[in-house]
């Protein structure tokens, strides 16, 4: 496959030893782990997700599906249709990364002020760690200038191409566009792949993550107990576990861990439940959070709260909304695709987002959320300029907000700790 | 009800022995390297002082940077509740504390009753702290005690343009080869630090009375130069760096 950037100037990609970040990113993680596990009443069939993310278990299969001759294709953000991938015999992972030791290693080849998920990402396929380094192939919609910028450096180590995403979700005048791109996106993986795209095996794909959505807004749906049935951390850790899992065998999980949440006895003492001292329920708003910088996270919940819901890109926004599709023919199919994978999304990235504030305000009503937290990366412009829009009108609904801005590095959870206790005793749960 | 209050700051660890809500008590002393160590002398010294046998103290909330490695503490406290707690038991009125520190300021709205309405902190950096000053007197060879008077002589404002505490060193030292007036310099630099914390004013608003604490407040030349960006009265109660260890041991009374 013919490489999408010019040539002339082509550099041999870097490389750097990953011995010591891999032992890092692996601590960073157990400690994490560790502080899940040790929570009463932790669901049994968290095991299995803990497993995926944390073990070496589907990397093995992943490499031996390439041993095999299997493609596996690297998805940079929620824009690219895994069905299309699945649909192709391929594997998709998704490879929005969060480990901080991968962090520094990559300002030497993008630079220093860029987003840390973009550096974390390319600094691991630099080391030759985690999924990134098992692609075939990475897809880069052009969602921001961190992504776009960075595929070109990308493509020193693997094949990348672009996924050029509308800049406004205007029904008329961006969704003919976009399912062109979509429809030139099928091309190139049929090309990469050697395989025509058929019909019946899109249906099959389409169809396998339909099942996944179901079996997800299962836990979606547990999240709105009160007291709480399973802790944010635990319930994000099981939908990452889907970044890089076989659907079928996540699904089947998934449902596992729903039928136990749906017995399960309230993780909370109900004596303990008065008014004063009830974990304060929050939704998680914002810049993705990804594995293993569960930092955030585990600063809410250690300080007594839970985090019901979110709408992060990296969490519900991936898994919630199924392919609606009107008339199962081939191009009926591609539509329902593209409509999927723009509509739905409420990324910075578009010029108008109001869809944004209206999901955290139905998320707090549905979720009874006592506040909201909102998640800026440190040098994800996007995420930064929406926070005051967003923020003023949580304030006019009269929604207390806390703010947080942050990155990966782990430097600043006491400043996080002090924040987020303040908050919890502002809006009255324990401080 | 006898309770000891425990502050471990960046730069001092303050203790305050209160019984029924009233101070009998106070001591600091610098946390040095072994801050343990150094709490433990400040409290064995401050109970000797009141009379007062350790078994007599019901509770030991202690709160700041340095809270977890104070070893006798028997809880540890929200550094943005306790101010909000010491500020409007100081003065009854007050409906913004505004607390500056060695490396940290914070601000936060309270009710009547020292509970938070709302809040900001200043991010990591120390450009708003008082380090920031100790950086300044150490470039301007001028004893940190005296940098508040000498700032208040100054007969003009001049900018200062960094906001790092050590590009801002290095631009003093330019001022100073450019023979600007030390009391214009020190002004300067209160000016700079006056506008970062203000800044953490900007979504809370400066809700009267506004009472400003830690060991910062007790600086002339820093509550002059807050007054003047901030446009209102500013109130500072005595010992004001002693605030946060009241309010860790009001917090213990409930």
């Amino acid at each position: 496959m013919k490489s999408i950037f010019e040539t002339r100037y082509r550099r041999a990609p870097v490389r750097r030893d990953g011995t010591a970040a891999a032992a890092e990113i692996a601590r960073i993680g157990r400690r994490y782990l560790d502080a899940m596990r040790a929570r009463p009443g932790r669901p049994a069939a968290m095991g299995y997700f803990d497993e995926i993310m944390t073990g070496e278990k589907r990397l093995d299969e992943i490499r031996e599906f390439r041993r095999g001759g299997g493609k596996v294709i690297g998805l940079y953000c929620n824009f690219v249709p895994e069905e299309l991938v699945h649909a192709l015999g391929a594997l998709p992972v998704r490879i929005c990364a969060g480990a901080s030791p991968a962090v520094a290693p990559a300002e030497e080849v993008l630079a220093r002020d860029v987003c840390p998920m973009v550096k974390s990402s390319f600094g691991l396929r630099m080391m030759g760690l985690s999924y990134i380094s098992e692609c075939d192939l990475v897809v880069v919609p052009t969602s921001c200038d961190a992504k776009k910028k960075s595929s070109r450096f990308l493509d020193q180590y693997v094949p990348t191409i672009t996924l050029d995403l509308p800049q406004e979700k205007n029904y008329e005048k961006n969704l003919p566009a976009w399912t062109r791109e979509i429809r030139h996106l099928v091309g190139r993986l049929e090309e990469f792949t050697g395989r025509k795209l058929r019909k019946d095996a899109l249906a099959s794909a389409i169809r396998l993550l339909h099942r996944r959505t179901e079996a997800f807004r299962k836990l979606h749906e547990a999240r709105k107990r009160n007291p709480y049935a399973i802790s944010g951390r635990d319930a994000l850790l099981a939908m990452q576990a889907s970044f890089h899992d076989d659907p079928a065998r996540w699904t089947a999980q998934m449902e596992i861990l729903s039928a136990e949440l749906s017995v399960a006895k309230p993780t909370v003492d109900v004596s303990a439940d008065a008014e004063t001292s009830r974990p304060r329920r929050i939704v998680l708003t914002g810049a993705p959070v990804i594995w293993p910088n569960w930092k955030l996270l585990h600063t809410i919940e250690e300080a007594g709260a839970v985090v019901v819901a979110d709408t992060l890109c990296s969490g519900t926004q991936r898994l919630f909304d199924p392919v609606e599709v009107d008339e199962w023919t081939f191009d009926g199919m591609l539509r329902a695709i593209a409509v999927r994978h723009l509509f739905p999304s409420i990324c910075p990235c578009f010029i108008e987002n109001a869809e944004h504030i209206d999901r955290v305000i139905e998320l707090a009503d549905e979720f009874k959320a006592d506040g909201v937290v909102y998640h800026t990366l440190r040098l994800c412009q996007l995420f930064d300029m929406e926070y005051n829009h967003v923020a003023a009108s949580l304030r006019d609904k009269g929604l207390p907000l806390l703010g947080i801005t942050t990155d990966l590095s782990l430097e600043d959870e006491e400043q996080l700790k002090t924040r987020v206790e303040a908050f919890l005793e502002m809006i009255g749960g324990r401080g | 009800m006898t309770v000891v209050g425990a502050d471990a700051g960046a730069s001092r660890v303050k203790l305050v022995l209160v019984r029924d809500g009233e101070v009998v008590a106070r001591g600091a002393a610098p946390c040095g390297i072994d801050l343990a160590g150094t709490a433990q002398a400040l409290l064995d010294g401050l109970l000797a002082e009141a009379g007062v046998p350790r078994s007599q103290v019901s509770a030991i909330p202690a709160t700041g940077t340095g809270a977890e490695a104070v070893p006798f503490a028997t809880a540890r406290v929200n550094v943005v509740k306790v101010m909000a707690r010491a500020g409007v038991k100081l003065v009854p009125a007050a409906r913004t504390v505004i607390d500056v520190g060695a490396e940290e300021a914070r601000a936060v709205r309270c009710d009547a009753k020292g509970s938070i309405a709302d809040f900001a902190l200043n991010d990591k950096c120390a450009a708003g702290a008082g380090s920031f000053i100790e950086a300044m007197s150490r470039a301007l060879e001028c004893p940190l005690e005296e940098m508040g008077p000498l700032s208040l002589k100054a007969g003009k404002a001049i900018g200062l343009t960094a906001q790092c505490v050590i590009f801002a060193e290095s631009e003093v030292v330019s001022l100073i080869h450019r023979r600007t007036p030390p009391e214009e310099i020190a002004r300067a630099a209160y000016d700079a630090m006056a506008a970062r914390v203000s800044g953490l004013l900007l979504r809370l608003g400066a809700q009267p009375e506004v009472v400003v604490v830690g060991g910062v407040a007790r600086d002339p030349g820093f509550i002059a130069a807050l007054g003047r960006k901030l446009g209102v009265p500013l109130t500072v109660p005595p010992d004001p760096e002693f605030a946060g260890a009241l309010g860790a041991a009001l917090c213990a009374e409930g």
